[in-house]
């Protein structure tokens, strides 16, 4: 629909500079792989047995394999599965909604003849600076608004996050004028702007932020610490992380205690690494649209 | 005729934008704005039944612990300094890879270390700890082998305070690396390639176009991100210091910053008004070196203001 | 049809005869800690509980089981916030203190007496006072006397190997020959097992015979204002200025020096595997006691048996704090009802090991009836079992033994106490007294910070105590500057003022 305005043409880099190329690859390469090393580790962990951690530490190849810390944690499945999907859902609904919402603020302020940019943006930055703290936060959504274990609380006060804000602000700003005032001399209402000409053009820009809200949101766990008591409600992250926190307790539980012990720390490790699965997944996802910047037909002389 | 005309017209946009940003602004107002009120309580010996408004204000009593220490200096100077230290290495390294990233995006295998270098971001602070404490133990450490195998004499490095700023930075930078460089990488993708044809047309080396066009179109993003660690320079990373330092008296000289302190106090009086007043400090001062950078910006490049 | 009626009606009183409340009371809130309680067993004991006591309690139960992860964020901002919440537990996780400021207990003394007579009279005056804060009761506290004694546990395995006896050892020094055998024998084992929190010290107070007041202590370190409690004394001193804490690190630097000790201590979850793998050799501890190790050997160390290794010659301080009990949110609508829910808990057998154990035949099953001992039902353990508080000592106290046991060994155990009470123990001269450090807050915040980053390294052994930027003699000055006086003579102040009133 917005092909009237733009047109997408194959992206043309330069086929020089070759020396430059193998610098960038023998500098990424190994920053790759200390990335991925701890990561590796973290997951190859989680089936290390409890010897070989205690004795040897962290390592690429554990001498020894066992698969009790994933036991433990689905000894009991249908929770697991249920906090899955709460936080998918909670994940879902906040990244859409929240970043939709950041990026009509966003846009709004990029404008530079609206009235009111300034003003806002620094509305939205003073909120950085200033907390209220747990407890106003608290009184505000579970004796206010009367949110407690319930989906909202979760989803509701993260939506707005003022740097993915203002990322996006900056972003939009770099979109020529010339394309914006096209637009208006056809007879766009601003929001068909946004929606037809901006957004589009900004699609890696918002495609990170929403990665970055998507993130967040899958690994938040302060909300449901203090507002959920349901466990049908619990999100993955917070489930994982009473799981952990129980096995550390002292059960002096007497002669029924069976059962081999796995490690706590595999247990750490193998809840991390559930944890990681979707967003894996999610990532190669957006990666996909993640293209170099679409030609602009039409217009020259810019 | 024309003249009212147009005013109307730009009414109507001044309204449809004001709009478009309503949503935005009641949640930030509701979830953020309100609560704020909870500020008072660095003033304030709260007690329930008194509720918010009725509790006794003792002044700057809350604010004694921190101020009367003798450390608070110290502190400051810490916390400031290591964030300082952060905010530099991480934008510097993340803008290079960011170029880096650009000159072979056409291949897919970009895409692949893009993903990969995103990965530490995942892990959290927890687990940052166990392996940077595996790494640095004087026991049986990663580190201290390498060292001797290279005949160098092992460290104690948890009892040395001079080098944990280095090792607070280059966990910093392997961890924020990745975030980061998507960002910059985001902008310098949307970047018009004509531009970059118009630059070779005129006989510019691979450095002109560096330097000349890339990291001028993503200054507004490093604007950003500089005013965001600004604006929260006062403040550290509590899960960052709590989990890798944990509770190491040896190196606190260098790595104490204002959260931990405060945390440790809050444990031990269960005053968490405490942390409310000195909260309130870090946010002021916070307030006026933004306020004083966003006036310089403004002189220099009024474009990139924050506000 | 109407046989289709008949059958509806029938079933329709079925199922409200099995309704989860009685009609028509209102109800309360019990928020308590529960290690497992999967919902529907809840509401399964919930409903037991209501056919039981509803009517006489005159409201409906609904129990809140919080897990220990969030016991500490939850129950402080309930009370804070005045949020529907009507009993709330008090532990080691959310002290009776703490929860005393944040303004939300409600005091109970009228109400004691007046609705719930029995439980008033369950306790002598004496255990009703140790549970006063400014002169009113705010909490029913769980009394259940026990002992604590500075020693050591370690696998009886490797005491046997080294023909080690625990028994005779009367000071610190006498476990040094144990040590250096691990060292010479077991390379790869250390001996004395530390995490980069608590543990790794030797700085114990009951060693000495001092007992902590106050709390004036780094967050996770030791009682450092003290009372010489085995000599009878009530004058508050700084423990770092004595010539037995210069002692106690100077002789813990050796051992770091030996290498009894990791060089650094590791985390709580690392120092677990070790331990459960036999790779860190004894937990040097203030508080052996006469509990059943079983659990504890076969959960942390790796299935091997721990005796728990008293040293001889260490009388046990007694003294009476609220640890563990029950207290009631002063918002709450139905202050009346929560106190005889309580009352319930603890004078009805049946609510309590309700509360505790969960349904006969769902939860537990009679190991042996006519010595009350309890098993999980058979093919359960305590992964699947659906509910299982591992808290009991919440809803009791010990006695008037309405509990049930898990273990033969649990049985015994209040057996011993009594018996190392009467052999080995002695009573604090500030028995019952309850300290109110408001007023110095901002000097112990600062003894917090002070004590974290000079004191605990001392105290492991991670610093010479002649080092003359970070010794002890830095760490007395820095004592002072922070303003441990002030505080001493606050306590003192208090402590003087409390034996007046109670003419001891």
């Amino acid at each position: 629909m917005y092909e009237e305005w733009i047109t997408k043409m194959p992206s043309s880099r330069s086929q020089s500079g070759g020396a430059v190329t193998w610098i960038s690859i023998g500098v990424l390469v190994p920053i790759c792989i200390l990335s991925v090393l701890p990561i590796w580790i973290l997951i190859i962990s989680s089936v290390a047995s409890t010897e070989s951690l205690a004795s040897f530490g962290f390592q690429i190849f554990p001498s020894e394999f066992s698969w009790e810390a994933y036991r433990k944690i689905f000894a009991q499945p249908d929770f697991i599965v249920r906090s899955y999907s709460v936080s998918i859902a909670v994940t879902v609904a906040g990244t859409l909604a929240g970043v939709a919402a950041s990026a009509l603020f966003a846009y709004v302020i990029s404008r530079q003849n609206f009235g009111g940019s300034n003003f806002l943006s620094f509305f939205l930055f003073f909120t950085l600076l200033f907390n209220g703290g747990t407890l106003s936060s608290y009184l505000l959504i579970s004796n206010f608004l009367h949110w407690k274990n319930n989906l909202l609380s979760l989803i509701v006060p993260l939506l707005i996050s003022p740097f993915n804000v203002l990322l996006l602000r900056s972003y939009f700003r770099t979109i020529p004028l010339s394309l914006i005032e096209s637009a208006r001399i056809d007879g766009a209402s601003e929001f068909r702007t946004f929606r037809s000409i901006v957004l589009p053009l900004s699609m890696p820009a918002v495609l990170t932020v929403g990665l970055f809200t998507m993130l967040m949101y899958w690994n938040d766990m302060t909300q449901a610490l203090l507002y959920i008591d349901q466990q049908y409600l619990y999100p993955l992250q917070y489930l994982l992380y009473k799981l952990t926190f129980n096995q550390s307790i002292i059960p002096q539980s007497g002669e029924q205690y069976t059962g081999t012990i796995a490690s706590p720390l595999a247990l750490r490790m193998g809840m991390a690494t559930i944890a990681l699965i979707p967003i894996f997944f999610s990532f190669l996802a957006v990666q996909k649209h993640f293209v170099r910047g679409i030609m602009l037909g039409g217009i020259k002389g810019d | 005729m024309k003249p009212r005309k147009t005013r109307n017209r730009q009414t109507t946009y001044q309204l449809q934008l004001w709009l478009m940003a309503l949503p935005c602004i009641l949640l930030v107002f509701l979830f953020n704005y309100v609560p704020m009120g909870g500020i008072i309580l660095a003033f304030k010996d709260y007690s329930f039944s008194d509720g918010i408004f009725n509790s006794a204000w003792i002044g700057f009593d809350n604010f004694k612990f921190f101020f009367q220490s003798g450390v608070a200096w110290t502190l400051i100077y810490n916390t400031v300094f290591l964030n300082f230290l952060f905010i530099v290495s991480v934008t510097f390294f993340s803008i290079l890879v960011a170029l880096f990233l650009n000159e072979i995006f056409k291949w897919r295998i970009a895409k692949l270390f893009q993903s990969v270098l995103f990965f530490p971001h995942f892990i959290s602070w927890i687990i940052v700890g166990y392996f940077s404490y595996s790494f640095l133990n004087a026991d049986n450490g990663f580190l201290n082998v390498v060292l001797g195998y290279w005949g160098l004499a092992p460290v104690n490095w948890y009892a040395s305070p001079e080098y944990w700023p280095l090792i607070m930075t280059v966990i910093s930078i392997w961890k924020g690396l990745g975030y980061f460089s998507i960002i910059y990488l985001a902008g310098m993708v949307s970047i018009n390639p004509e531009l970059y044809e118009a630059a070779r047309l005129d006989g510019g080396t691979k450095l002109d176009e560096m330097f000349r066009i890339t990291l001028p179109m993503i200054t507004p993003l490093i604007y950003i991100n500089l005013f965001f660690a600004l604006g929260r320079i006062f403040y550290a990373n509590f899960d960052f210091f709590n989990n890798v330092v944990k509770n190491n008296g040896l190196i606190m000289s260098t790595t104490d910053v204002i959260d931990t302190y405060v945390m440790r106090s809050i444990l031990v009086t269960g005053d968490f008004n405490m942390a409310a007043a000195v909260g309130l400090f870090q946010g002021v001062c916070g307030f006026i070196l933004i306020v004083g950078s966003n006036w310089l910006v403004r002189r220099m490049d009024n474009e990139n203001a924050l506000f | 049809m109407k046989n289709l009626l008949a059958v509806l009606i029938i079933i329709t009183f079925a199922v409200a005869s099995f309704a989860q409340s009685v009609a028509g009371l209102p109800t309360i809130k019990f928020y308590f800690v529960a290690t497992n309680a999967t919902p529907d067993d809840v509401t399964l004991v919930q409903d037991k509980i209501n056919s039981l006591v509803a009517k006489k309690v005159g409201a409906n139960i609904e129990l809140h089981p919080l897990s220990f992860s969030e016991i500490t964020t939850k129950i402080p901002l309930l009370l804070k916030t005045g949020d529907d919440a009507d009993i709330v537990t008090v532990s080691q996780f959310d002290p009776y203190i703490s929860l005393y400021q944040t303004g939300g207990l409600l005091a109970l003394d009228d109400l004691l007496p007046k609705v719930a007579s029995n439980l008033y009279k369950l306790y002598d005056p004496i255990i009703w006072n140790a549970a006063k804060i400014k002169g009113r009761i705010y909490a029913v506290p769980s009394y259940s006397p026990s002992v604590s004694y500075p020693g050591i546990w370690t696998s009886k395995a490797r005491l046997d190997k080294y023909k080690f006896d625990w028994s005779k050892v009367k000071k610190w020094e006498d476990y040094e020959p144990y040590f250096d055998a691990i060292l010479a024998n077991e390379p790869g084992v250390t001996p004395i097992l530390s995490t980069d929190e608590y543990w790794g010290r030797i700085w114990f107070p009951n060693y000495y015979g001092f007992e902590g007041v106050g709390g004036v202590k780094s967050p996770k370190g030791q009682d450092l204002a003290v009372v010489d409690a085995v000599k009878g004394k009530s004058d508050v001193f700084a423990a770092p200025f004595t010539r037995e804490y210069e002692a106690n690190v100077t002789l813990m630097r050796k051992w770091f020096n030996k290498g009894y000790v990791k060089k650094n201590p590791p985390t709580e979850m690392e120092m677990n595997n070790l331990r459960s793998t036999g790779k860190m050799a004894a937990f040097l501890i203030p508080f052996a006691g006469e509990w059943d190790t079983t659990g504890m050997g076969q959960a942390e160390w790796g299935g091997a048996v721990i005796p728990q290794g008293k040293m001889a010659g260490h009388p046990t301080i007694r003294n009476i704090s609220v640890g563990t009990g029950l207290a009631i949110n002063k918002a709450s609508k139905n202050p009346e009802q929560a106190l005889k829910f309580i009352q319930e808990s603890y004078t009805n057998s049946d609510v309590q090991n309700l509360l505790a154990w969960g349904i006969e035949g769902v939860h537990w099953q009679w190991k042996d009836k006519s010595k009350k001992i309890i098993a999980f039902v058979d093919g359960k353990t305590v992964e699947n079992t659906g509910y299982y508080p591992n808290a009991s000592d919440q809803f009791r106290t010990t006695i008037n033994k309405l509990s049930y046991y898990r273990s033969e060994g649990d049985l015994l155990t209040d057996q011993r106490v009594a018996d190392s009470i009467k052999s080995n123990s002695v009573v604090s001269p500030i028995f019952g007294f309850v300290p109110d450090m408001a007023s110095v807050k901002t000097a112990m915040a600062n003894v917090a910070n002070v004590a974290a980053q000079y004191g605990d390294p001392l105290e492991k052994g991670l610093v010479d105590p002649q080092d003359p930027k970070i010794g002890l003699a830095v760490f007395r000055a820095k004592l002072k500057e922070a303003g441990i006086d002030t505080i001493l003579a606050e306590l003192q102040k208090q402590i003087n003022a409390w034996k007046a009133e109670n003419k001891k």
